[in-house]
């Protein structure tokens, strides 16, 4: 079973004090809830001096489908509630596609690379 | 130490004199040599054993696998493995045949609580894939309804082999003096949770479709209940289609779609155009007002409507590549004069081919076609 599993990694980091939780792969029903087991754990660690941020960066996501867009949704639901911004670093990919189609860009603002996102750049790309 | 070296043999013979597990050798003639004690005890026999045949002693031996697995082992030289149902020994047993200059050896062991393990195993195996048959039959129409001109197409393909309920949904139904509704829809995640969320968005989609009329407001109210009743984490993309027919004379239907974050659903013109919504809305469950996509218009004799959940075009090849929507708007573009339930298959069967067979998400198409004038199909 391990051994068919696609290529999965999910980190979490920090970028100017603002974590980071970075995504790989292919992102499905089998790997959601790493997903979002890492997304509660940086909201939960998003320092509160300025408006709280995460950014989640999938620039190397190769895939999504709608379990990774629930845990999305679901990991960072609590955050935003409470006025927390979540910010997504996203390349043009199928990855891209699959946020247009749900909405979800128009719920998540989307940018270019991780500086832009940390620095807040309007960069929506 | 030649001493040491004449006591190992004698060892090794009081050891296996000592195991559980029967132990028989045959002669080159294939008549019992030698039977240790747990081989007199299991079956039923004693001294007077050595010296018969094995099939006198162990009747099952004539024929079948015990049989081939001690031909092969004396033709090949090699040890044979097989598993016995016996009656003589009182149930299953595995066996191995080492042969040996001079003869065969035959050693027996009772595998019965593995068996049954098996067997309780393969019983909880067809329970579980019953359950989730039963489930998921209940989440989507028996049969789909004799729509008044107009043809309707479902298919519906299981993820895994059907081992899980999965999550996309379909669902044909009469508005109430108002024409008819299609919704196509797919619920994150898989198993019960998927299947109480997806019944409760279908029924939810009739109420509301009655109640509220219009895509844009059953969306809202779909979005609405499922914040009420469920915990904030469920999400589901949705697609409702309101079917109206022209009047009388005319052979069209009006259309109005209403797209909720959901793969958007492709027009089949006459010549074979197609035709694709330029938004798709926002996903339900995230936020209080979604955004909803509508787009309404006119179906001619013999145009379609093609509604599909992401396993269509999120299917992938063995290669990682997608199956996508361009590949999707090619072979509906193919399908132009087809009746709906050809279209719905031949799209089932390409997402099929693509995948090698290995269906990795689940799958749904519907399709509704406006009948030709002269009522062929």
């Amino acid at each position: 079973m391990d051994a068919e599993a696609p290529s999965f990694s999910v980190l979490l980091h920090t970028v100017s004090e603002i974590p980071v939780v970075k995504v790989s792969g292919e992102l499905e029903l089998l790997t959601a809830h790493r997903f979002r087991e890492a997304l509660e754990e940086a909201t939960a660690s998003a320092g509160d001096s300025r408006p709280r941020t995460v950014v989640v960066d999938m620039s190397n996501l190769e895939f999504m489908d709608s379990s990774g867009v629930s845990a999305l949704l679901a990991g960072t639901r609590g955050f935003t509630g409470e006025g927390g911004r979540v910010r997504l670093v996203v390349r043009d990919s199928p990855v891209r596609r699959t946020l247009r189609v749900t909405g979800l860009d128009r719920i998540f603002p989307i940018y270019p690379d991780v500086r832009s996102a940390t620095n807040g750049d309007k960069g929506a790309a | 130490m030649a001493g040491g070296r004449a006591a190992e043999p004698a060892l090794a013979a009081r050891v296996l004199e000592h195991i559980s597990d029967v132990l028989l050798i045959l002669d080159e003639r294939g008549r019992v040599a030698h039977l240790n004690p747990a081989g007199e005890e299991a079956l039923g026999v004693s001294r007077e054993a050595v010296g018969r045949r094995l099939e006198e002693i162990l009747p099952e031996v004539a024929s079948g696998r015990v049989a081939e697995a001690l031909e092969r082992a004396a033709r090949e030289r090699g040890s044979v493995s097989f598993e016995l149902n016996s009656r003589t020994l009182g149930g299953w047993f595995a066996g191995r045949v080492y042969p040996f200059p001079g003869g065969l050896a035959l050693l027996l062991w009772d595998i019965s609580e593995r068996k049954e393990e098996q067997e309780r195993y393969q019983r909880l195996y067809r329970e579980k894939h019953r359950i989730a048959r039963v489930l998921q039959e209940a989440l989507l129409p028996p049969r789909l309804p004799e729509v008044p001109g107009i043809e309707v197409g479902g298919r519906y393909l299981a993820a895994a082999e059907g081992m899980e309920v999965g999550g996309d949904f379909y669902d044909v139904f009469a508005i109430e003096n108002d024409g008819w509704a299609l919704a196509i829809g797919d619920v994150t995640g898989k198993g019960p949770e998927a299947a109480s969320l997806t019944s409760l968005a279908r029924y939810t989609i009739r109420t509301a479709a009655m109640r509220v009329k219009r895509p844009r407001g059953v969306l809202s109210f779909l979005n609405r209940e499922i914040l009420r009743q469920t915990e904030g984490d469920r999400f589901f993309t949705v697609v409702y289609c309101e079917l109206e027919p022209c009047r009388a004379g005319e052979g069209a239907v009006e259309i109005r779609v209403g797209c909720a974050g959901h793969p958007p659903p492709m027009v089949l013109r006459r010549g074979g155009e197609v035709e694709t919504l330029p938004s798709t809305g926002m996903i339900l469950g995230a936020v209080e007002e979604p955004e909803v996509a509508t787009w309404s218009g006119r179906l001619s004799e013999g145009e379609a409507m093609v509604l599909y959940t992401d396993g269509v075009t999120e299917a992938r090849g063995p290669g990682g590549e997608l199956f996508g929507e361009e590949r999707l708007r090619e072979l509906v573009g193919g399908c132009a004069g087809a009746a709906a339930e050809e279209v719905a298959r031949r799209i089932e069967q390409a997402v099929l081919d693509f995948q090698r067979g290995e269906v990795r998400d689940d799958v749904a198409v519907l399709v509704a076609r406006v009948q030709d004038a002269s009522g062929e199909v």
